[in-house]
């Protein structure tokens, strides 16, 4: 191995301007170092060392590794690029499951709340019995008589509305007729209904439930 | 101090040979290169005897660098450098049918060490008698030309104008005699 030797040293050296010993120790060094020998040979062969396509030469080197710099960057940057958007992507997908966690408890929420609201709704159109005439009383209030009306009534749909006469004996509901009706199987229920329901008082009436 | 600079050198190109197969970046290899470039220029001057291919050949060497750095381990850069850039101006002139080419052996890894042998003193006396041997052994040119070049350290010129042998004859008979010295020693190791 030698020590680096560079392209004056080796110009003086060809053209015979170093010391003695110098060339002894340039030759020596030649001869571990097969590189320098063949560079120190084809140099003397061309007869001349030319700096400057030596310059050009470095300044090939740095373009080419500037070249691949860019390439690089360009790359690098695709690459972070592509960092970016995959992580854009998940917190896209993170955000989105953030806000179909917060939102579903609300969306569930304001579900029962509507099914609340919707109940409200239905209980307040819920059947409402109403005396026309004659006298005739829920024994447990007419509030609990529409509410018992309302969960059994369930077949009987909304909107229909019957008419109906009945007496009362030993707080049952006694010759049930029916006034008017939407059809026969709604006064047939009815009737089931008032038969099993709740017991009365009073003597006789007419009732309008309306579901 | 000699040595420890050269120790400094194989450190740095080990440590930037390291860092180029970690990244890739020939900002490193241009490194690695560059103090090379002009050797690889004469190089090249040498087997393509052409400037213009002697610097492309330059350039393509470092190209082929980046490509086969990919592919070897290379732990000594220089002596590897020397195999490849060889190898691509011998390829050069085997494509153009100039001349056919063996090829080194890019793993082949050059060294010669016997005259400076890594022994303690007694083998060092030991190693010089040894040596001495050899040189009688050696036909007249290559040892009149060893001793005059290893032993009293003159130049090629010097020993070319004291012998009246060319600068040429007076490299190979060095070289050869130098190789058949070597020979010699391993023989009576």
């Amino acid at each position: 191995m030698s020590k680096q030797y560079d392209i004056f040293y080796i110009q003086q050296y060809l053209e015979g301007r170093l010391s003695a010993k110098d060339m002894h120790q340039l030759e020596r060094d030649a001869l571990e170092d097969s590189m320098l020998q063949d560079a120190i040979e084809g140099f003397r062969q061309s007869k001349s060392i030319n700096h400057k396509q030596l310059s050009l030469l470095q300044q090939r080197l740095e373009s080419r590794i500037e070249a691949q710099h860019t390439e690089k960057n360009r790359f690098y940057f695709t690459a972070q690029r592509l960092t970016v958007a995959s992580v854009a992507g998940v917190m896209l997908i993170v955000i989105g499951i953030l806000f179909w966690m917060t939102n579903n408890p609300q969306t569930s929420n304001s579900d029962i709340k509507n099914s609340q609201a919707r109940m409200e709704v239905h209980m307040q159109d819920k059947a409402n019995a109403t005396l026309e005439s004659g006298f005739l009383l829920p024994k447990d209030g007419w509030e609990n008589f529409n509410d018992y009306l309302s969960i059994n009534g369930i077949n009987i749909s909304e909107g229909e509305e019957v008419r109906l006469y009945f007496e009362v004996k030993d707080n049952h509901p006694q010759n049930i007729r029916i006034i008017s009706s939407g059809n026969r199987q709604i006064s047939q229920e009815l009737i089931r209904l008032l038969q099993e329901g709740p017991l009365w008082e009073g003597e006789s009436g007419e009732l309008k439930i309306k579901f | 101090m000699k040595i420890n600079k050269e120790n400094q050198n194989l450190k740095q190109e080990a440590a930037w040979l390291k860092e180029f197969y970690e990244t890739g970046n020939l900002e490193v290899l241009g490194k690695l290169y560059e103090p090379y470039m002009f050797l690889i220029f004469g190089l090249c001057l040498k087997y393509l005897k052409d400037t213009t291919k002697s610097e492309d050949a330059v350039m393509q060497i470092f190209e082929s660098l980046i490509k086969k750095l990919r592919i070897h381990r290379v732990e000594n850069f220089k002596p590897w450098l020397y195999t490849v850039a060889r190898n691509h101006c011998l390829m050069q002139l085997r494509a153009k049918g100039k001349q056919s080419a063996v090829l080194f052996d890019e793993s082949f890894m050059e060294s010669e060490t016997f005259l400076h042998p890594d022994s303690s003193e007694d083998d060092h006396e030991e190693q010089l008698q040894k040596m001495e041997k050899c040189i009688d052994q050696l036909n007249e040119e290559q040892r009149v030309c060893v001793r005059l070049f290893y032993l009293e350290e003159k130049c090629y010129k010097e020993i070319s104008e004291s012998t009246n042998y060319s600068m040429n004859q007076v490299k190979s008979y060095i070289q050869n005699g130098k190789r058949n010295l070597k020979i010699c020693m391993d023989k009576t190791l």
